[in-house]
């Protein structure tokens, strides 16, 4: 057999195709970019699209911790600390550049003037500054095993949070910038007191954009052999060497690219209206909410880690200010079907209550959002997201249309699950059951909810309980995630039951 | 020992380059040795590979067999001695930097990339010969995309030799085991290696498997112009493919020789603690002597 | 500090050493144990008539002993529920479980019901008026200035330290640890029972956990207990621990020490607010250094 590399030229494209298949995710990308923001935005109004921008950061910043804790297996715990030096770098670029050359920091209107190019330039130079501390985190990895390096990261995302509130006051004029000169005015971040003023420039646009590109990125480095490499990396790292991979590079490679994908988000979410930057708020809970969405979304999987971190957000929405107990518990329902039934994924017999269980998720998803949109939207002028509304105790009704709707649809879920092609009743008797299940957390919900809205409590301290509750749970139930290794794409391949089923020693 | 075996099959550029040195040895291992603690785990090891041969190395249990590999390959760096692999001094050399050399290894407790599918296994051993630019994999320019394809379609090659390659989306973990030791092998062949070490590639199979596995190292080697390096406990499976068999016992060599002459030898007799009929019987088929291995493989004298 | 340290720092020690992972969620127990401590001085002593700015001796170990109590029962139960089924997980998965615990256990407290989310005083214990030793420690003569709180703190801190020693090295139970410490499968092999033991250990690091909470209490104020310092404190133990060589109980006290000093004379020589920066800055050296700490052991990977 001939070499590898004689076989290559054989089968390298030509250049114009090659060139054209790499550029069309791109503009399928910028042609979605541009729909959401002329046709979406407007139609849902301010609120819904800001939920919607934070969604699209929050998934930036799980698929670049994916990138290292999911496809190489290292275990870093301090990525808000990428996220903040970015985001403060792309900052001070749009707020100071906007002062020297405008006079005044205010975002200009309109898509792409020369503002938007700050906030371009920003993203840009974020990246590239926190992927240089991407490096610098990376090579202790290459010491270290995996609780070590879970320390290290706390603290590196620690000492960047500390750092940051040692920095001085925000300059305001551009006289006071001059004279400051660069490095002080680099250094001019607000402290702890936090760099408000940077200039609004993000948009569903811009979101959608550069998420898309984030999210092409991982997946490209995924399909590729440099994504292979990081997953034989967390595989067996021995296994590996022995095969010729350069560990030592690839580890540090994956914390760069992952660095660099943080800190461009955290330019993106610098510029969200209705955020302030605030070292403070860039702390271990934060790194914290990112680390979640990987573990339950899979780690390793670029759609799951995406799906998770839809989920998060959503759930801290839904926190803030709870909707009526039967969506959330029909949502409870369906996510519960939804995760003990996945894990017969790849096994032969239940095909159907996998799909059933698949629906199940999706309906999930789709209802908790749902409820986070209808019963936000009505409830807030304000469109700081950040600000945990009060206490909201009474029950809202729904629409009846709307939960009668849900509930037909969770319905069919299960009969689906229960009838379609499963070698046993035992199946439909397990749907059942989860369905029971479901139905006790509902009350218990509902119950606590009630109490909660007698005695005047916030629910949104909760949500770091539940977290953690999720986290355990899962860590007990099924470690790997709701995907592990798996992409949603490749569901259609474990669906088909296995040809030989598991192995067995000889 | 006279000339090695010729080629067969499809010569490969490697092959021919080594047919025309067989003098030359590929791979020259000089009284390496290592301690660990109060531990002599391998002490003035030598041993000298031509191209083209299949070499054993047998001993009792913890005699530093896999130790030795742990030398060749780099994973601890040898006190003493030298390496050279193709007139390359490789000792000191990181893991990595030895496969790129051209040696490659299988594992004794079976190191595959178990969540990734069996074609990705074997195009992870591939990844060696290919060239990654970031660049190129995030923009997908046509050297990365034909080498992808290019890997992809050599992956399924080798998957053909051991019949796998209609599995080749399966997790690799959910193979049964006598497979997943085959594809141990063909990830290791992936790395194009000219020295191929072999862990206990038999262990854990039946008769009529490891007597198809001897046939395929055999084949292997011809094909692809390899030296293989092997270490096994069944005596049958050593005696009837290997050429030359060096014998360890608590990290010293013992004994060296062809198999007929390590048979006869009363040290290594001596070392295994068999009867010495069971160790002297000329191997008549592979199933006939399996069931003499019992009495050959030695009682434990150490922890491994 | 040292003291309090060193306390924590056995708790993180002795569980690495038995199971070989670092319980997250131990510097949480120091927090509950600090707040069961505030609950049990505020609220329980008056109901046995004490009231509490009156304080004596004995009432104060009422409320440690108390506190540890009921610590060592929130340890158990972490244990059996949340660590022993993970037992043959990789190492990654408890890990994120310990994280998973350690935030329920700080926002549970934090919750309005529980301990609130509002920092609390304790109530004076112990005698805090200065004694002088040496003169009359005033700027300029030779004498020390000593608060009577931190004597208590450090006496007490050594004495339980002592004591665990006594039971590690002298004790059947303490053979017991340090053979599990070792080996699980040997240890049950030779009739040890192991899931005690394991259970012991935690129950004691948790008490130890709630011993330095309380010690903490008597001297400064409690803030809520998701506050970042309590973070901090039980990070700094945690290098402690691993500075002087995790799963090694002396280099746990000698760590919590070495690192109470590199704080305090960074505070006056360099700077007080980077306090935390030192700490982690220690933690990289060590590990890049000598990643086993300073009194720890190499172990090897078998390929």
């Amino acid at each position: 057999m001939s070499t590898l590399q004689s076989h290559i030229s054989r089968h390298a494209p030509s250049w114009p195709t090659a060139l054209a298949k790499s550029a069309l995710p791109l503009a399928v990308i910028a042609v979605l970019a541009t729909l959401m923001h002329t046709l979406l935005a407007p139609a849902v109004g301010p609120f819904v699209t800001n939920v919607l921008c934070n969604t699209g950061i929050a998934i930036m910043l799980a698929v670049s911790l994916n990138v290292v804790n999911g496809f190489t297996g290292q275990f870093s715990i301090g990525h808000a600390g990428f996220m903040a030096v970015g985001g403060y770098a792309g900052g001070v670029i749009t707020y100071y550049g906007s002062l020297l050359l405008f006079g005044s920091p205010a975002a200009q209107e309109g898509l792409f003037t020369t503002g938007s190019l700050l906030f371009l330039g920003g993203c840009l130079l974020g990246g590239l500054i926190a992927a240089a501390v991407g490096y610098v985190v990376g090579l202790p990895a290459l010491r270290l095993r995996g609780d070590y390096l879970a320390i290290v990261t706390l603290g590196f995302g620690e000492i960047v949070r500390v750092l940051l509130t040692q920095t001085g006051d925000v300059l305001f004029t551009a006289d006071e910038v001059r004279e400051a000169g660069v490095l002080k005015t680099v250094t001019s971040v607000g402290g702890a007191l936090g760099f408000g003023g940077v200039p609004w420039y993000n948009n569903l646009f811009w979101t959608t954009l550069i998420g898309g590109i984030i999210l092409l990125i991982c997946y490209r480095l995924k399909r590729g052999s440099t994504g292979r490499a990081f997953l034989s990396v967390r595989e067996d790292e021995i296994a590996a060497q022995a095969m010729g991979i350069n560990i030592a590079q690839i580890k540090v490679r994956a914390f760069v690219i992952s660095a660099a994908m943080a800190g461009v988000a955290g330019v993106v979410f610098a510029h969200q209206p209705g955020v302030a930057l605030n070292p403070n708020e860039l702390n271990f809970n934060r790194s914290f909410e990112i680390l979640i969405a990987v573990v339950l979304g899979g780690l390793g999987s670029i759609s799951g880690t995406a799906l998770a971190a839809i989920i998060v957000t959503i759930l801290s929405e839904t926190l803030k200010d709870p909707p009526t107990v039967i969506l959330w518990g029909l949502a409870a329902i369906a996510l519960s079907l939804g995760l003990s039934v996945t894990r017969h994924f790849g096994e032969r017999r239940a095909t159907g209550a996998a799909l059933g269980a698949l629906i199940g998720g999706v309906l999930a998803a789709v209802l908790l959002a749902a409820a986070a949109l209808k019963y936000g939207e009505g409830l807030r002028a304000s469109m700081n997201a950040i600000v945990p509304a009060p206490a909201a105790g009474a029950a809202s009704p729904a629409p009846v249309g709307l939960w009668i709707a849900a509930l037909l649809l969770t319905t069919l879920a299960v009969l689906g699950a229960a009838k379609w092609k499963t070698a046993r009743a035992g199946v439909a008797v397990r749907c059942i059951k989860i369905a029971l299940i479901g139905a006790i957390i509902v009350a218990a919900v509902e119950a606590w909810r009630l109490l909660a809205g007698a005695l005047g409590v916030d629910l949104g301290a909760y949500r770091m309980i539940l977290y953690a509750l999720m986290l355990i749970l899962m860590m007990l139930l099924r470690p790997q995630g709701l995907l592990g290794i798996h992409e949603l794409w490749d569901a259609g391949r474990l669906l088909r039951p296995a040809r030989a089923g598991k192995g067995a020693k000889a | 020992m006279s000339g090695t075996p010729l080629p067969q099959g499809e010569p490969s550029a490697v092959a021919t380059a080594v047919a025309t040195a067989t003098a030359e040895l590929l791979l020259d291992v000089d009284r390496i040795g290592i301690t660990f603690g109060g531990l002599k785990a391998v002490q003035n090891l030598s041993l000298r590979i031509p191209a083209g041969a299949l070499y054993g190395l047998i001993g009792p249990n913890g005699a530093g067999k896999t130790t030795c590999f742990n030398l060749l390959t780099g994973v601890y760096r040898t006190q003493t001695g030298s390496i050279t692999l193709a007139g390359k001094r490789v000792d000191g050399l990181k893991p990595h930097q030895i496969a790129h050399a051209g040696l490659s290894r299988t594992f004794q407790n079976i190191r595959l990339f178990g969540e990734l599918t069996v074609l990705e296994n074997v195009m992870l051993g591939m990844h060696v010969r290919g060239r990654h630019t970031l660049l190129g994999t995030l923009l997908r320019l046509p050297s990365h995309v034909g080498q992808e394809r290019a890997m992809h379609a050599r992956a399924h090659e080798l998957l053909r030799l051991f019949n796998l390659h209609d599995r080749h989306a399966e997790q690799a973990r959910n193979l049964p085991y006598g497979d997943q030791r085959r594809l141990e092998i063909l990830r290791a062949l992936a790395t194009e290696p000219r020295v191929l070490l072999l862990d206990e590639p038999a262990a854990g199979m039946n008769p009529q498997e490891k007597k198809s596995l001897a046939q395929s190292i055999q084949q292997i080697k011809r094909q692809f112009g390899l030296a293989v390096l092997l270490i096994e406990h069944d005596m049958g499976l050593v005696m009837d493919i290997c050429e030359r068999i060096t014998v360890l016992d608590y990290g010293v060599v013992i004994a060296e020789g062809t198999p007929s002459e390590i048979q006869a030898n009363p040290k290594v007799i001596e070392a295994y603690l068999g009867e010495p009929g069971a160790a002297g019987t000329p191997p008549a088929t592979p199933a006939g002597t399996s069931a003499g291995t019992p009495a050959g493989t030695p009682a434990d004298k150490g922890s491994t | 500090m040292g003291s309090l340290y060193a306390l924590i720092a056995l708790g993180y020690t002795m569980v690495y050493g038995i199971l070989k992972f670092i319980n997250f969620a131990h510097s949480d127990v120091v927090v509950l144990g600090a707040w069961f401590s505030y609950v049990f001085a505020v609220k329980t002593l008056p109901a046995m008539g004490i009231p509490p700015d009156q304080a004596t001796w004995w009432a104060g170990g009422l409320v440690l002993i108390m506190a540890m109590a009921a610590c060592a029962a929130i340890g158990f139960v972490i244990e059996r529920a949340a660590y022993k089924p993970m037992r043959k997980a990789p190492r990654l998965n408890v890990l994120i479980t310990a994280i998973g615990i350690s935030l329920l256990l700080q926002n549970t407290g934090q919750l309005n019901f529980v301990f609130g989310a509002r920092p609390a005083g304790m109530p004076a214990l112990v005698p805090t008026t200065p004694w002088s030793i040496g003169g009359t420690g005033e700027p300029g003569s030779f004498g020390v200035k000593i608060n009577p709180v931190d004597v208590i703190i450090t006496l007490t801190a050594v004495a339980l330290m002592v004591a665990l020693q006594v039971l590690v090295y002298r004790t059947k139970l303490g053979s017991a640890m340090r053979a599990v410490s070792h080996s699980i499968p040997n240890a049950a092999l030779m009739g040890i029972n192991v899931n005690f033991v394991i259970s012991f250990t935690f129950v004691l690091g948790a008490a130890l956990a709630a011993a330095a909470g309380f010690l903490y209490a008597i001297k400064y104020n409690l803030q809520q207990t998701a506050h970042p310092s309590w973070v901090m404190l039980g990070l700094t133990a945690f290098v402690a621990a691993v500075v002087g060589g995790i799963g090694n109980i002396r280099g746990a006290v000698l760590g919590a020490y070495l690192i109470a000093a590199v704080q305090q004379f960074g505070s006056l020589y360099i700077s007080s607010e980077l306090r935390d920066v030192y700490v982690f800055a220690v933690l990289i050296a060590v590990l890049l250094l000598k990643p086993e700490g300073l009194l720890g052991k190499v172990t090897r990977e078998k390929v």
